[in-house]
């Protein structure tokens, strides 16, 4: 069996005066795959997301990344940054750059590439997220979906393993979330792995079957979200409720252990 | 969006968003900066009302056929200057006197207003050459994007230091802009700003959740650089529409042009 792409071993992690953010946190995700992240406000996702890329250092616990360890050497981190990329929730807050083309070099500039291949990577990365002629916009004249697809192209400009979305559907209209589905299905064929973390379970059931549910800073669920939502102590726990479709089925048919989730779930389901 | 946005804050917006769209913005950067420095220079140096005239009108020229910006928008733009400048050149133009001198007078009180030759000739002249001087300006800001320039600058070899810093305020400006836009809506909504007092009151407010908006924003900023290797130097790929002989021939024939006007005002040709 290969590496996982990620791995975090007994991570736990305290904010400067906070108690602990992140208690205990083992997880592994594998190359291509896609997790759901779920959780309260204030669960842990974020601190999760922020360890992950090796912004935060965990206080205790390792962080693996293709297999090694990594260290607090600088070489190690910027090889994490460029391996696991954070797409963050405002997109506000990640563009830096006055035109498209700088903000989506400006991780390629970082890693020290030459220019010429900081260019291909620049060119790439906008044409996968179909950017190719906003190249030389400025941010502030770009609709909300327009600025995430920016934000995605970010990340992808530094060919990353795995890709962490922070609440990627917050600020879209529908239009634009049917769009970033496009996108992550597209990520997943180019065999990035992606984790999500949302509060729109409609949307989680949709994009993954693995699901890691967050409560207080510990991983309380790591696994099908099926069974994730076939536990009702546990979505208490996690403040979360089942999918639509997961409760209109289970009221066409109550008394049962689980639901279809997904629009394809339910065709099939009232076909048995 | 811009346009909605351009109604609250006129000036940086319209300029910033004229640029963008600008006939011009597919010429090299740089020999935009250097024909209007060269030719305000010119019009300054020269100091003549006809010289003045010409750069003003023929920079007006240039903004509206070659840049493509409506008329009505240039006008709209040289408002603000145009006002400035009037009511200096009034101040400049009017003498006052103990006896009724040149041109014109006006008797108030034990004393005269006037406008003299000298002193019509000297306003008149300070108007023209102020005009062009602000043409030349504009003719810079309204096809040259703020990115760009601040690129010609980093060529320039202005201090890592100074770009970097331009160019993050450029980008957060809009950003402050748009939350303290919000801001006032949402304070408009709730009559903070009904009265005097009260609009004071607020804005000071606003002013300073603002500051405080920014503080973490900052931080969380910093994180989104940092998770992408950020180690110190900020470094984008920055795209520059090349120099063509073309346009370096064209603007060398303005700046000849125009030199060869001052020559000939100042009597500097033939015998």
């Amino acid at each position: 069996m290969t590496e996982p792409i990620l791995r975090l071993e007994n991570v736990s992690y305290a904010y400067p005066d906070g108690p602990l953010a992140v208690e205990n946190l083992s997880v592994a995700v594998e190359k291509g795959e896609r997790v759901a992240v779920l959780g309260r406000n204030g669960a842990g996702k974020s601190t999760f997301f922020l360890l992950c890329n090796g912004i935060l250092e965990p206080a205790s616990g390792t962080v693996f990344c293709a297999g090694r360890a990594v260290t607090r050497k600088k070489k190690d981190l910027l090889e994490l940054h460029r391996r696991v990329g954070i797409v963050f929730q405002e997109a506000e807050n990640q563009i830096l750059a006055v035109t498209v083309e700088g903000e989506v070099s400006f991780g390629p500039m970082n890693l020290g590439l030459p220019l010429p291949e900081v260019e291909q990577r620049t060119t790439d990365a906008l044409t996968a997220m179909g950017l190719a002629e906003y190249a030389q916009r400025s941010p502030q004249y770009l609709s909300g979906g327009e600025k995430k697809r920016v934000t995605i192209a970010d990340i992808l400009a530094m060919k990353p393993d795995a890709i962490l979305l922070d609440e990627p559907t917050a600020s879209l209209d529908p239009e634009n979330v049917v769009r970033l589905e496009e996108t992550l299905d597209r990520l997943t064929e180019a065999g990035i792995a992606l984790l999500v973390s949302t509060h729109d379970v409609d949307f989680a059931a949709r994009f993954a079957q693995r699901g890691l549910v967050f409560a207080g800073g510990r991983l309380t669920a790591d696994g099908l979200l099926e069974d994730i939502f076939a536990c009702p102590e546990l979505l208490e726990q996690a403040g979360l409720r089942k999918p639509w479709i997961w409760q209109a089925a289970e009221a066409v048919r109550p008394g049962r252990k689980q639901y279809p989730m997904t629009m394809q779930q339910l065709q099939a389901w009232l076909q048995e | 969006m811009a346009h909605r946005h351009s109604h609250h804050h006129d000036g940086l917006l319209t300029l910033d968003a004229l640029a963008a769209h600008s006939g011009l913005r597919g010429v090299s950067p740089g020999l935009k900066t250097a024909f209007s420095v060269c030719a305000l220079l010119l019009c300054v140096g020269a100091a003549d009302m006809v010289v003045g005239m010409t750069v003003a009108l023929s920079m007006i020229l240039l903004i509206w056929r070659l840049g493509k910006i409506h008329p009505g928008r240039i006008a709209h733009l040289l408002r603000l200057p145009l006002v400035f400048l009037v009511i200096s050149c009034l101040v400049i133009l009017l003498e006052f006197s103990r006896t009724p001198v040149g041109l014109w007078q006006l008797r108030l009180g034990e004393s005269w207003i006037c406008v003299t030759g000298p002193s019509l000739n000297r306003s008149v002249t300070l108007f023209f050459q102020a005009m062009g001087a602000v043409c030349c300006l504009y003719f810079l800001s309204t096809s040259t994007p703020m990115p760009q320039l601040i690129e010609v600058l980093r060529r320039c070899r202005l201090p890592e230091l100074m770009i970097e810093l331009m160019y993050l305020i450029y980008r957060y400006l809009f950003v402050l802009l748009e939350v303290q836009r919000q801001m006032t809506v949402a304070a408009q909504a709730r009559l903070g700003y009904s009265g005097v007092r009260r609009s004071l009151t607020t804005a000071g407010r606003i002013s300073g959740c603002l500051l405080a908006a920014s503080f973490r924003r900052s931080s969380l900023c910093y994180d989104a650089m940092e998770a992408r290797g950020y180690d110190g130097r900020l470094a984008f790929l920055a795209h520059m529409p090349p120099l063509r002989a073309a346009h370096v021939l064209a603007a060398a024939a303005y700046l000849l042009a125009l030199m060869g006007l001052i020559f000939l005002r100042k009597g500097w040709l033939g015998p």
